[in-house]
Protein backbone atom coordinates (compact mmCIF):
# COMPACT_ATOMS: atom_id res chain seq x y z
CA UNK A 1 0.00 0.00 0.00
CA UNK A 2 3.20 2.21 1.08
CA UNK A 3 4.18 1.34 -2.64
CA UNK A 4 1.33 3.17 -4.44
CA UNK A 5 0.82 6.45 -2.18
CA UNK A 6 4.54 6.81 -2.85
CA UNK A 7 4.17 6.92 -6.61
CA UNK A 8 1.36 8.91 -6.21
CA UNK A 9 3.48 12.07 -5.29
CA UNK A 10 6.49 10.91 -7.91
CA UNK A 11 4.41 10.27 -11.00
CA UNK A 12 2.01 13.22 -11.58
CA UNK A 13 3.91 13.93 -14.69
CA UNK A 14 2.29 10.96 -16.00
CA UNK A 15 -1.55 12.26 -15.06
CA UNK A 16 -3.28 12.77 -17.93
CA UNK A 17 -2.03 9.94 -20.09
CA UNK A 18 -4.42 8.63 -22.85
CA UNK A 19 -4.53 5.45 -21.81
CA UNK A 20 -4.97 6.14 -18.35
CA UNK A 21 -8.67 5.18 -17.44
CA UNK A 22 -10.60 7.23 -15.21
CA UNK A 23 -11.10 5.13 -12.62
CA UNK A 24 -7.22 5.35 -11.22
CA UNK A 25 -5.45 7.97 -9.96
CA UNK A 26 -2.23 7.62 -11.92
CA UNK A 27 -0.82 5.45 -14.28
CA UNK A 28 1.42 3.59 -11.50
CA UNK A 29 -2.15 2.78 -9.85
CA UNK A 30 -3.03 1.52 -13.05
CA UNK A 31 -0.23 -0.27 -13.64
CA UNK A 32 0.26 -1.81 -10.13
CA UNK A 33 -3.98 -3.28 -9.96
CA UNK A 34 -3.37 -4.49 -13.37
CA UNK A 35 -0.32 -6.56 -12.51
CA UNK A 36 -1.99 -7.93 -8.96
CA UNK A 37 -5.54 -8.94 -10.92
CA UNK A 38 -3.38 -10.99 -13.00
CA UNK A 39 -1.34 -12.64 -10.04
CA UNK A 40 -4.66 -13.28 -8.89
CA UNK A 41 -6.05 -14.60 -12.20
CA UNK A 42 -2.77 -17.08 -11.65
CA UNK A 43 -3.65 -18.39 -8.68
CA UNK A 44 -6.39 -19.81 -9.90
CA UNK A 45 -4.71 -21.08 -12.27
CA UNK A 46 -2.16 -22.68 -10.30
CA UNK A 47 -5.14 -24.50 -8.53
CA UNK A 48 -6.63 -25.62 -11.46
CA UNK A 49 -3.30 -27.10 -12.66
CA UNK A 50 -2.63 -28.25 -9.28
CA UNK A 51 -5.65 -30.43 -9.12
CA UNK A 52 -4.09 -32.44 -11.90
CA UNK A 53 -1.13 -32.59 -10.54
CA UNK A 54 -2.55 -33.90 -7.42
CA UNK A 55 -4.24 -36.45 -9.23
CA UNK A 56 -1.03 -37.57 -11.37
CA UNK A 57 1.12 -37.73 -8.07
CA UNK A 58 -2.08 -39.97 -6.65
CA UNK A 59 -1.94 -42.43 -9.21
CA UNK A 60 1.82 -42.31 -9.59
CA UNK A 61 2.15 -43.55 -6.21
CA UNK A 62 -0.46 -46.19 -6.31
CA UNK A 63 0.37 -47.42 -9.93
CA UNK A 64 4.45 -47.46 -10.38
CA UNK A 65 4.89 -49.82 -12.47
CA UNK A 66 2.00 -49.14 -15.13
CA UNK A 67 3.18 -45.16 -14.79
CA UNK A 68 7.20 -46.18 -15.72
CA UNK A 69 6.18 -48.63 -18.19
CA UNK A 70 3.58 -45.41 -20.22
CA UNK A 71 6.30 -43.23 -19.22
CA UNK A 72 9.03 -44.16 -20.79
CA UNK A 73 7.06 -44.82 -23.96
CA UNK A 74 6.84 -40.86 -24.39
CA UNK A 75 9.34 -39.75 -26.67
CA UNK A 76 11.99 -37.91 -24.70
CA UNK A 77 13.77 -36.19 -27.45
CA UNK A 78 10.82 -34.25 -28.35
CA UNK A 79 10.10 -33.58 -24.62
CA UNK A 80 13.48 -32.32 -24.17
CA UNK A 81 12.85 -29.99 -27.32
CA UNK A 82 9.74 -28.96 -26.39
CA UNK A 83 11.25 -27.55 -22.89
CA UNK A 84 13.82 -25.79 -24.33
CA UNK A 85 11.69 -23.81 -26.86
CA UNK A 86 9.34 -22.81 -24.33
CA UNK A 87 11.73 -21.68 -21.21
CA UNK A 88 14.14 -19.74 -24.59
CA UNK A 89 10.28 -18.20 -25.58
CA UNK A 90 10.03 -17.54 -21.82
CA UNK A 91 13.56 -15.54 -22.17
CA UNK A 92 12.18 -13.31 -25.37
CA UNK A 93 9.13 -12.77 -23.60
CA UNK A 94 10.53 -11.34 -20.85
CA UNK A 95 12.69 -9.26 -23.38
CA UNK A 96 9.61 -7.84 -24.83
CA UNK A 97 8.57 -6.58 -21.72
CA UNK A 98 11.76 -5.24 -21.09
CA UNK A 99 11.91 -3.71 -24.36
CA UNK A 100 8.28 -2.14 -23.78
CA UNK A 101 9.68 -0.58 -20.75
CA UNK A 102 12.52 0.89 -21.87
CA UNK A 103 10.57 2.19 -25.04
CA UNK A 104 12.79 0.36 -27.65
CA UNK A 105 9.57 -0.28 -29.97
CA UNK A 106 11.13 -2.22 -33.08
CA UNK A 107 12.88 -5.17 -30.43
CA UNK A 108 9.57 -5.33 -28.79
CA UNK A 109 8.12 -6.65 -31.68
CA UNK A 110 10.83 -8.62 -32.97
CA UNK A 111 10.58 -10.07 -29.39
CA UNK A 112 6.94 -10.64 -29.40
CA UNK A 113 7.36 -12.34 -33.08
CA UNK A 114 10.20 -14.50 -32.03
CA UNK A 115 7.78 -15.19 -29.05
CA UNK A 116 4.87 -16.34 -31.26
CA UNK A 117 7.19 -18.08 -33.59
CA UNK A 118 8.39 -20.49 -30.52
CA UNK A 119 5.03 -20.80 -29.27
CA UNK A 120 3.98 -21.85 -32.32
CA UNK A 121 7.12 -24.32 -32.51
CA UNK A 122 5.65 -25.48 -29.51
CA UNK A 123 2.61 -26.61 -30.24
CA UNK A 124 3.56 -28.09 -33.67
CA UNK A 125 6.44 -30.47 -31.91
CA UNK A 126 2.96 -31.32 -29.54
CA UNK A 127 0.98 -32.41 -32.55
CA UNK A 128 3.52 -34.70 -33.93
CA UNK A 129 3.66 -36.39 -30.83
CA UNK A 130 -0.30 -36.41 -30.40
CA UNK A 131 -0.16 -37.88 -33.56
CA UNK A 132 2.23 -40.81 -32.64
CA UNK A 133 0.08 -41.43 -29.72
CA UNK A 134 -2.70 -42.10 -32.17
CA UNK A 135 -0.53 -43.79 -34.38
CA UNK A 136 0.22 -46.24 -31.43
CA UNK A 137 -3.47 -46.32 -30.37
CA UNK A 138 -3.01 -45.16 -26.94
CA UNK A 139 -5.49 -42.46 -27.17
CA UNK A 140 -7.46 -43.41 -23.87
CA UNK A 141 -10.86 -44.66 -24.02
CA UNK A 142 -12.92 -44.53 -27.28
CA UNK A 143 -12.27 -40.83 -27.83
CA UNK A 144 -11.24 -41.36 -31.54
CA UNK A 145 -13.76 -43.25 -33.23
CA UNK A 146 -12.55 -46.39 -34.25
CA UNK A 147 -9.67 -45.83 -32.78
CA UNK A 148 -9.64 -47.30 -29.10
CA UNK A 149 -7.01 -47.44 -26.40
CA UNK A 150 -5.25 -51.04 -27.81
CA UNK A 151 -1.86 -50.40 -27.82
CA UNK A 152 0.79 -53.39 -28.70
CA UNK A 153 2.41 -55.24 -25.96
CA UNK A 154 6.11 -56.21 -26.32
CA UNK A 155 6.52 -59.62 -25.90
CA UNK A 156 9.85 -60.77 -24.11
CA UNK A 157 12.64 -61.94 -26.31
CA UNK A 158 11.31 -60.24 -29.30
CA UNK A 159 13.29 -57.43 -30.79
CA UNK A 160 12.52 -53.76 -29.45
CA UNK A 161 9.80 -51.86 -31.17
CA UNK A 162 9.64 -48.57 -30.00
CA UNK A 163 5.98 -48.31 -31.36
CA UNK A 164 4.87 -51.13 -29.37
CA UNK A 165 4.20 -50.41 -25.11
CA UNK A 166 6.88 -52.32 -22.72
CA UNK A 167 5.56 -53.20 -19.83
CA UNK A 168 7.21 -53.18 -16.63
CA UNK A 169 6.14 -56.55 -14.22
CA UNK A 170 3.11 -55.78 -12.54
CA UNK A 171 1.66 -53.03 -15.05
CA UNK A 172 -1.53 -53.73 -16.10
CA UNK A 173 -2.57 -51.96 -19.72
CA UNK A 174 -5.71 -50.68 -17.76
CA UNK A 175 -3.08 -48.58 -15.70
CA UNK A 176 -0.95 -47.52 -18.62
CA UNK A 177 -4.34 -46.16 -20.02
CA UNK A 178 -4.62 -44.30 -16.46
CA UNK A 179 -1.51 -42.72 -17.04
CA UNK A 180 -2.98 -41.41 -20.59
CA UNK A 181 -5.61 -39.91 -19.30
CA UNK A 182 -3.97 -38.20 -16.97
CA UNK A 183 -0.99 -37.14 -20.07
CA UNK A 184 -3.76 -35.90 -22.31
CA UNK A 185 -5.68 -33.91 -19.95
CA UNK A 186 -2.74 -32.34 -18.60
CA UNK A 187 -0.63 -31.86 -21.82
CA UNK A 188 -4.20 -30.68 -23.80
CA UNK A 189 -4.89 -28.17 -21.20
CA UNK A 190 -1.37 -26.74 -21.46
CA UNK A 191 -1.98 -26.77 -25.26
CA UNK A 192 -4.82 -24.82 -24.85
CA UNK A 193 -3.51 -22.30 -22.36
CA UNK A 194 -0.58 -21.64 -24.89
CA UNK A 195 -2.90 -21.36 -27.77
CA UNK A 196 -4.75 -18.75 -25.72
CA UNK A 197 -1.27 -17.32 -25.28
CA UNK A 198 -0.22 -17.24 -28.89
CA UNK A 199 -3.76 -15.44 -29.68
CA UNK A 200 -2.64 -13.24 -26.47
CA UNK A 201 0.51 -12.41 -28.21
CA UNK A 202 -0.93 -11.81 -31.81
CA UNK A 203 -3.25 -8.95 -29.96
CA UNK A 204 0.01 -7.38 -28.41
CA UNK A 205 1.69 -7.59 -31.93
CA UNK A 206 -0.81 -5.81 -33.67
CA UNK A 207 -1.35 -2.74 -30.69
CA UNK A 208 2.65 -2.64 -30.84
CA UNK A 209 2.76 -2.48 -34.57
CA UNK A 210 -0.18 0.72 -34.08
CA UNK A 211 2.45 2.27 -31.61
CA UNK A 212 -0.18 1.82 -28.80
CA UNK A 213 2.10 1.06 -25.80
CA UNK A 214 5.22 3.51 -24.46
CA UNK A 215 7.45 3.54 -21.28
CA UNK A 216 4.49 4.53 -19.38
CA UNK A 217 1.65 2.63 -20.35
CA UNK A 218 3.00 -1.23 -21.30
CA UNK A 219 0.52 -3.34 -18.54
CA UNK A 220 -0.81 -5.47 -21.43
CA UNK A 221 2.21 -6.94 -22.74
CA UNK A 222 3.45 -6.97 -18.84
CA UNK A 223 0.30 -9.07 -17.74
CA UNK A 224 0.31 -11.19 -21.23
CA UNK A 225 3.55 -11.71 -19.88
CA UNK A 226 3.24 -13.02 -16.83
CA UNK A 227 0.26 -15.27 -18.10
CA UNK A 228 3.11 -16.84 -21.05
CA UNK A 229 5.68 -17.35 -18.06
CA UNK A 230 2.99 -19.17 -16.09
CA UNK A 231 2.56 -21.53 -18.81
CA UNK A 232 5.97 -22.13 -19.25
CA UNK A 233 6.38 -23.13 -15.29
CA UNK A 234 3.66 -25.35 -15.85
CA UNK A 235 5.85 -27.00 -18.65
CA UNK A 236 9.08 -26.94 -16.42
CA UNK A 237 6.81 -29.27 -14.00
CA UNK A 238 5.05 -31.21 -16.57
CA UNK A 239 8.01 -32.17 -18.54
CA UNK A 240 9.88 -34.24 -15.39
CA UNK A 241 6.88 -35.82 -14.27
CA UNK A 242 5.66 -37.25 -17.48
CA UNK A 243 8.47 -38.05 -19.33
CA UNK A 244 11.64 -38.42 -16.91
CA UNK A 245 10.49 -40.02 -13.64
CA UNK A 246 9.71 -43.30 -14.87
CA UNK A 247 13.32 -43.84 -16.30
CA UNK A 248 14.26 -43.58 -12.92
CA UNK A 249 12.90 -46.61 -11.76
CA UNK A 250 13.59 -49.04 -14.98
CA UNK A 251 16.94 -47.66 -14.90
CA UNK A 252 17.90 -48.23 -11.15
CA UNK B 1 19.39 -22.53 -18.21
CA UNK B 2 21.51 -23.68 -21.21
CA UNK B 3 22.91 -25.76 -19.10
CA UNK B 4 19.93 -27.06 -17.03
CA UNK B 5 18.44 -28.25 -20.31
CA UNK B 6 21.50 -29.84 -20.82
CA UNK B 7 21.74 -31.77 -17.33
CA UNK B 8 18.47 -33.27 -18.69
CA UNK B 9 19.59 -35.28 -21.15
CA UNK B 10 20.36 -37.62 -18.98
CA UNK B 11 17.46 -38.28 -16.84
CA UNK B 12 18.12 -41.50 -15.99
CA UNK B 13 20.83 -40.76 -13.29
CA UNK B 14 18.12 -38.27 -11.68
CA UNK B 15 15.98 -39.68 -9.28
CA UNK B 16 12.80 -38.12 -8.70
CA UNK B 17 13.22 -35.46 -6.16
CA UNK B 18 16.31 -34.14 -7.92
CA UNK B 19 14.12 -33.90 -11.03
CA UNK B 20 11.63 -32.30 -8.74
CA UNK B 21 13.94 -30.41 -7.25
CA UNK B 22 15.35 -28.62 -10.36
CA UNK B 23 12.21 -28.07 -11.80
CA UNK B 24 11.41 -26.19 -8.89
CA UNK B 25 14.55 -24.50 -8.91
CA UNK B 26 13.83 -23.48 -12.98
CA UNK B 27 9.97 -22.39 -11.63
CA UNK B 28 11.55 -20.16 -8.90
CA UNK B 29 14.10 -18.66 -11.20
CA UNK B 30 11.39 -17.37 -13.64
CA UNK B 31 8.55 -16.60 -11.33
CA UNK B 32 11.24 -14.04 -9.64
CA UNK B 33 13.16 -12.73 -12.23
CA UNK B 34 10.96 -13.04 -15.54
CA UNK B 35 7.98 -12.62 -13.73
CA UNK B 36 9.64 -9.48 -11.24
CA UNK B 37 8.58 -11.09 -8.54
CA UNK B 38 11.69 -9.94 -7.10
CA UNK B 39 11.17 -6.40 -7.45
CA UNK B 40 7.19 -6.64 -7.32
CA UNK B 41 5.52 -4.98 -4.30
CA UNK B 42 4.45 -6.59 -1.45
CA UNK B 43 1.19 -7.45 -1.79
CA UNK B 44 1.87 -9.71 -5.34
CA UNK B 45 4.52 -11.58 -2.71
CA UNK B 46 1.78 -12.26 -0.64
CA UNK B 47 -0.79 -13.26 -3.65
CA UNK B 48 2.00 -15.57 -4.84
CA UNK B 49 2.83 -17.09 -1.56
CA UNK B 50 -0.86 -17.82 -0.84
CA UNK B 51 -1.15 -19.76 -4.12
CA UNK B 52 1.37 -22.17 -2.72
CA UNK B 53 -0.20 -22.57 0.62
CA UNK B 54 -3.41 -23.37 -0.93
CA UNK B 55 -1.82 -25.62 -3.26
CA UNK B 56 -0.08 -27.21 0.21
CA UNK B 57 -3.38 -27.59 1.83
CA UNK B 58 -4.56 -29.59 -1.11
CA UNK B 59 -1.53 -31.90 -1.38
CA UNK B 60 -1.49 -32.89 2.43
CA UNK B 61 -5.22 -32.98 2.72
CA UNK B 62 -5.86 -35.13 0.35
CA UNK B 63 -2.74 -37.76 0.46
CA UNK B 64 -3.27 -37.55 4.61
CA UNK B 65 -6.55 -39.41 3.47
CA UNK B 66 -5.44 -41.79 0.72
CA UNK B 67 -2.10 -42.70 2.04
CA UNK B 68 -3.81 -43.83 5.31
CA UNK B 69 -6.15 -45.65 3.92
CA UNK B 70 -4.33 -48.91 2.09
CA UNK B 71 -6.33 -51.59 3.44
CA UNK B 72 -9.44 -50.14 0.34
CA UNK B 73 -8.54 -50.49 -3.45
CA UNK B 74 -8.65 -47.80 -5.16
CA UNK B 75 -8.71 -47.68 -9.02
CA UNK B 76 -9.02 -50.84 -10.62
Amino acid sequence: MANVIDSHATTSEVHGHRSLQHHFENMEQQREAGTLGMWVFLVTEIMFFGGMFLAYTLYRSIYPAAFSSASNHLDITLGTLNTAVLIFSSFTMAMAVYCTQVGKRRPQILCLVITLFLGLTFLGIKAKEYYDKYEDHLIPGSLIPGNPFKPEVQEEGQPMDPHKLHLLPGATLAQVQMFFWLYFAMTGMHALHMIIGAGLITFLIIFSLKGRFDPQYHSPVEVIGLYWHFVDIVWIFLFPLLYLLGRHLEHG
Amino acid sequence: MTVIAAFYDFPWKLNAIVALTIATIKGTFVVLYFMHVRYSSRLVWVIVASALFWLGIMFALTFSDYLTRSWISIGY
